[in-house]
């Protein structure tokens, strides 16, 4: 079983909040490997969302990160990227506050 | 949001558990709803709120519970998947967050936290899940980032849909009890009492309403102790705490003491003891000792309920509330099921008579809840006098059909006798009798049986009705009168409402006085005349209905024995002395005194029973 280990600065200006920690979540599903983030506490697996969020990475963050198994070399890059994506298409962060999908929902039912 | 009220809700609880041990007692009154005295434990349900429903499971029911759950989460997960499929070739980003919404839902300090909690705290899911929430809550309370930290916001928003799944689906009223036990709450439907038939159900307490609310007729008829509109109630009994429900005197002690719950259980010991005498009625006749019969008839809601009007020695069924069929499945119900019960009913008690009321929806009786919230847009500022009975009937007319056709095929199997509520005008009743014209005529071209001449009546329960009865007596071929609405329409009073419940008077003489001329309209016509309200049942007030000369009394089935007791030992001409004298009194309180000499002289020991 392969193993990879790595050091990353989140590079994301909003950091790690809820789309990117679902990026990373599915990006990694591809990948036949787990990964496990470390900042300060124990690691954690990168499968519960609220488990990352909780990590509170901000940009700027430094984080070491573990992969294992068969794509564990594979997955780093993939990682890397969704940790450094621009913000698409969002001109402001309060764009996607949970108030707004709220709203939406309401208006779309007859 | 919640988030504030999720630290008080675990506090809360916390303190719930210790509480009950070091209360004074309390003794509060509110009024009798059913009969019957019991000592437990409250579990106090507030489902009108948007607090937290929260009891502790029993072992067994741990199993139930974690499945109950999980298909809420299922439900929410779809939920939020189709409202994910509205958004499908949308912004990519708003997808994605809506993705991290279906994720956060199965995230395993979600889910597994609460289903932890289930299974090791033995406590309902709605509670657990909040208490996950309030851990995931704290982890995010470090997060030094502001936007990161709101991110909590979309956490809640996930979890108030599962909570919502929970409450929807995973009826309000737990079934899981660790002992049997007293539920407490603001009110309860009709369809709520229902569910509620477990032997884990001790009896019901409740703040709004009066002798004649829903959960009084249920608790009744479910054979348990029920108190209704005590104030404040939900506020002042905590979940755990040990409470005696009297009755059948209207009253709750609040943490009693070892003394007062044993002289309550000898109070019970006592009135089941004179049940018993009363036994012995059930198999005469009802008549007077010099023989005026009166027929003491059934009222009921449920078709299991026959039991009880054979073995109360019912003479036929006065009153067949036809709302059940229609609150048992999320669809309406169709003509073979509802003539499948009708059928049943006329079968069992033939040849007595079985009278079934037509769907008498709305109001305070919820046309909100008609399965498939066909009704859910109305909004009525007055639903008491609005679109309800035979109103909305009329309104709906393939649902008024549906029901007349059943009824009209079950006539062929026995004595069965319409009944319309809430008629109020003479062109109202010639457009129902338009109706079951045609619907007979339907019925006799596709040849199926009916009995022609099935009889038709009206329940005499709005007061131009009463006035009008000369005229409506000429059309019918009964009357029956329905007290309990008929009191409110003409007291202006809303028995629901615990503020004016108590003004609630039966006994008022203006009541009296439009039974009376009821009476008289419908035998000036040859047509019999029952009284079916809650008040028919009530062997103090029965003397004066007795008097005014009405040939049906219709009540709860374990009435019966009580007033065919007081029947058979009154004289014809007492009972219509005692009539007359009432009819001159001028008010409730006159009224009382009457009737406390009348039973005082003649059925002694009737007085302390009232």
């Amino acid at each position: 079983m392969k193993t990879v280990s790595w050091e990353s600065t989140v590079t994301n200006p909003n950091g790690v909040h809820c789309r990117v920690a679902e990026r990373l979540i599915k990006v990694i599903d591809e990948y036949e490997a787990t990964v496990q983030i470390i900042d300060r506490g124990p690691p954690i697996d990168c499968t519960s969302i609220l488990e990352l969020l909780s990590l509170a990475l901000v940009q700027g963050s430094r984080v070491r990160f573990t992969a294992q198994g068969l794509d564990a070399e594979q997955v780093v890059a993939a990682v890397e990227q969704v940790l450094s994506e621009p913000e698409p298409s969002e001109p402001e962060p309060h764009q996607n506050s949970p108030a707004q999908i709220q709203v939406q929902p309401e208006a779309l039912k007859e | 949001m919640a988030g504030v009220e999720e630290t008080e809700q675990v506090k809360g609880a916390t303190r719930e558990d210790t509480q009950a041990a070091d209360r004074e007692p309390e003794t509060l009154y509110g009024i009798s709803g059913s009969p019957g005295i019991v000592v437990g434990r409250a579990v106090v349900l507030r489902p009108r709120s948007d607090d937290l429903v929260r009891y502790r499971l029993e072992k067994e029911a741990i199993q139930a519970e974690q499945e109950r759950f999980q298909e809420a989460v299922d439900q929410a997960e779809q939920e939020l998947k189709d409202l994910r499929s509205k958004f499908e070739g949308d912004l990519s980003d708003t997808l994605t967050i809506m993705d991290s919404h279906i994720r956060m839902l199965r995230d395993r300090m979600i889910l597994d936290q609460t289903a932890n909690l289930i299974e090791q705290k033995q406590i309902n899911a709605e509670w657990a899940l909040s208490r996950a929430l309030y851990l995931v809550k704290k982890k995010f309370d470090h997060i030094a980032d502001e936007y990161i930290r709101d991110r909590f916001a979309d956490v809640e928003y996930v979890v108030n849909l599962l909570q919502e799944q929970l409450s929807e689906h995973g009826q309000q009223f737990p079934t899981g009890f660790a002992e049997p036990v007293i539920v407490v709450s603001e009110d309860f439907t009709p369809a709520d009492t229902v569910r509620m038939q477990s032997e884990k159900v001790l009896g019901f307490l409740t703040e709004k309403g009066g002798t004649t609310s829903h959960t009084a007729i249920v608790a009744r008829s479910l054979g348990l102790p029920a108190v209704v509109g005590v104030e404040n109630i939900t506020e002042r009994c905590r979940t755990g705490d040990m409470i005696i429900l009297d009755g059948y005197d209207g009253r709750v002690c609040l943490s009693p003491t070892m003394d007062q719950q044993k002289l309550y259980q000898e109070y019970d010991r006592q009135h089941r003891a004179f049940s018993e005498e009363l036994s012995w009625y059930i198999h005469l006749a009802s008549e007077t000792l010099d023989g005026l019969r009166v027929r003491l008839s059934a009222n009921i809601e449920i078709p299991n309920e026959i039991e009880g009007v054979t073995y109360y020695g019912a003479d036929g069924i006065g009153l067949f509330r036809s709302e059940f069929g229609y609150f048992q499945q999320k669809h309406l119900p169709d003509e073979e099921t509802l003539f499948s019960v009708y059928q049943d009913l006329v079968i069992a008690l033939d040849p007595q008579p079985v009278t079934i009321r037509t769907l008498d929806v709305g109001g305070d009786k919820l046309a909100i809840q008609l399965p498939g919230n066909k009704f859910k847009a109305l909004h009525e500022r007055n639903p008491a006098l609005g679109l309800r009975s035979i109103r909305l009937s009329l309104r709906e007319k393939t649902l008024f059909v549906t029901q007349l056709r059943a009824l009209l095929r079950a006539s062929a199997f026995g004595r069965l006798r319409i009944l319309l509520p809430l008629i109020s005008l003479l062109s109202e009743l010639k457009q129902v009798q338009e109706i079951i014209g045609q619907v007979m005529m339907d019925l006799t071209d596709e040849g199926v049986p009916f009995d022609p001449d099935i009889e038709i009546g009206i329940m005499v329960e709005v007061p131009s009705a009463v006035t009008m009865a000369d005229v409506l007596a000429a059309e019918v071929d009964f009357f029956s009168i329905g007290t309990n609405d008929l009191i409110q329409y003409s007291l202006a009073i809303d028995r629901g409402n615990e503020y004016v419940a108590k003004m609630y008077d039966p006994l008022h003489p203006a009541v009296l006085r439009m039974i009376s001329r009821t009476v008289e309209a419908g035998h000036a016509q040859g047509i019999e005349v029952a009284l079916c309200g809650e008040m028919a049942g009530d062997v103090f007030m029965a003397p004066v209905l007795l008097g005014l000369g009405l040939d049906e009394l219709s009540m709860r089935p374990s009435a019966i024995p009580h007033v065919k007791r007081l029947l058979r030992h009154s004289t014809s001409r007492r009972l219509t002395d005692l009539a007359k004298q009432i009819l001159k009194c001028g008010d409730g309180m006159e009224t009382r005194a009457l009737l406390d000499c009348y039973l005082a002289s003649n059925a002694g020991e009737w007085r302390e029973r009232s």
